[in-house]
């Protein structure tokens, strides 16, 4: 029986991820929410990228203690039990106005342009407009999702989620996305890498972050999207983590790490991104873009400009 | 000849999928380079951009062509985002050309 723990937030994030690790390929699973009081967006993400693998994978899952729970209506609020096949028909309960406040959970399964805007226009009103004083904002959470969901359909093989959240005032703005897919170093081992057989995961997403090491051929990014993305998130002072397999990589604080690895060779079936960062701090985006870019991507030799018109 | 490509009307106002962008690079846009003496990637109205799609279509020509292709092609009407994600694409296709040419 999988118990979810009271609280899945702040420290009691990746002991959770190392609970469902356990449990990931257990033929028949009894979940039980009775205890459950608190979750975070990243809790919520991988919650549902797990049952979804689950469910790819056939494996049998039930759930207890539901009906108890204290934060029944906001796990419905944002859509768990709906995707998780626990809650089916017409809705019975009034939803939210989530505008400039939250993104429920939503699948990865549709245009990553789109989903990317429907996240990004609700954490930042108005910000399709350039000239709006959201568009920084707007434009840093749809690079940021955009970047994070290609991985998940590109490179995970997995059903993914992402959901987001902010306050309309200088508040965080928070997205996690998780998926049940091979994870980045099954991914990049596959891909023909030997480091990534020979390194220990959490020192193969922080290879992961640095720009061309993780290319995959073409079409060519070479691995530039993540590490821009974790680039970013360092100059806007926010906080990053990357769990997939048995390791987790945070990055906080401009870019001091902390790495950790399951215990007793557990494995997090997948990957999860979480995403915070202060809300003002993006409002110049274009700057931050542009010096990640510099910190990035080393200068060549001869910096002849590209030719622009307007 | 100028040959002009309008992604707005070719993928909307939202770049985001390296995939489609690569697909397009390699069929109508290097046939054109080889052909025409400047081509014109016009961005206007495009709103956002991520650098997966950017990479894909900016940064092989120039790892193809290498800096010569600077003088045949022209990026028209960018947002100040997307230049750099194009200026960052140009760079990294040119040090890519000189590794294979070293």
């Amino acid at each position: 029986m999988l118990s979810i723990p009271k609280y899945i937030n702040a420290d009691g994030l990746i002991p959770f991820l190392g609970q469902l690790a356990t449990h990931s390929d257990a033929a028949e699973l009894l979940v039980d929410f009775t205890g459950l009081q608190r979750v975070s967006l990243a809790g919520l993400a991988a919650l549902a990228a797990f049952m979804a693998r689950r469910a790819r994978n056939r494996l049998v899952t039930n759930v207890l203690g539901l009906e108890s729970c204290r934060i029944r209506e906001y796990l419905r609020r944002m859509n768990l039990l709906r995707l998780c096949g626990w809650e089916q028909g017409d809705e019975s309960f009034e939803r939210h106005d989530p505008q400039g406040r939250f993104v429920p959970l939503e699948p990865i399964t549709h245009r990553v342009d789109d989903l990317g805007d429907q996240i990004a226009a609700c954490i930042a009103p108005g910000g399709e407009d350039y000239e709006n004083p959201n568009a920084g904002l707007y434009d840093a959470a749809w690079y940021l999702v955009t970047e994070m969901a290609n991985n998940v359909q590109q490179h995970s093989r997995g059903m993914g989620f992402v959901a987001a959240q902010t306050t309309p005032s200088d508040g965080f703005v928070r997205i996690a996305i998780a998926d049940g897919g091979c994870g980045i170093p099954a991914s990049l081992a596959d891909a023909g890498f030997q480091w990534a057989r020979d390194l220990p995961d959490e020192d193969v997403i922080e290879q992961a972050l640095v720009a061309r090491v993780s290319s995959k051929g073409q079409p060519s990014n070479e691995g530039v999207g993540l590490t821009l993305s974790a680039r970013i998130v360092d100059l806007m002072g926010g906080h990053m983590l990357i769990a997939s397999g048995a390791g987790t990589v945070i990055r906080s604080n401009h870019s001091v790490l902390k790495k950790e690895h399951l215990a007793a060779g557990n494995r997090y079936p997948g990957t999860l991104v979480a995403i915070s960062f202060r809300r003002s701090e993006a409002a110049d985006f274009e700057y931050k873009l542009h010096k990640a870019k510099e910190l990035e991507i080393p200068l060549r030799a001869s910096p002849n400009s590209a030719t622009f018109q307007p | 000849m100028t040959h002009e490509i309008h992604l707005r009307d070719e993928f909307g106002p939202r770049l985001s999928d390296g995939s489609e962008a690569y697909r397009f690079r390699v069929s109508k846009i290097d046939p054109y380079l080889a052909i025409c003496d400047q081509v014109v990637l016009d961005f206007t109205g495009v709103r956002s951009a991520n650098s997966s799609f950017v990479n894909a279509l900016v940064s092989g020509l120039f790892e193809q062509h290498g800096e010569e292709t600077l003088g045949k092609l022209v990026f028209r009407g960018c947002l100040p985002t997307i230049q750099v994600l194009v200026q960052a694409a140009v760079d990294l296709g040119i040090i890519k050309h000189a590794e294979r040419v070293a």
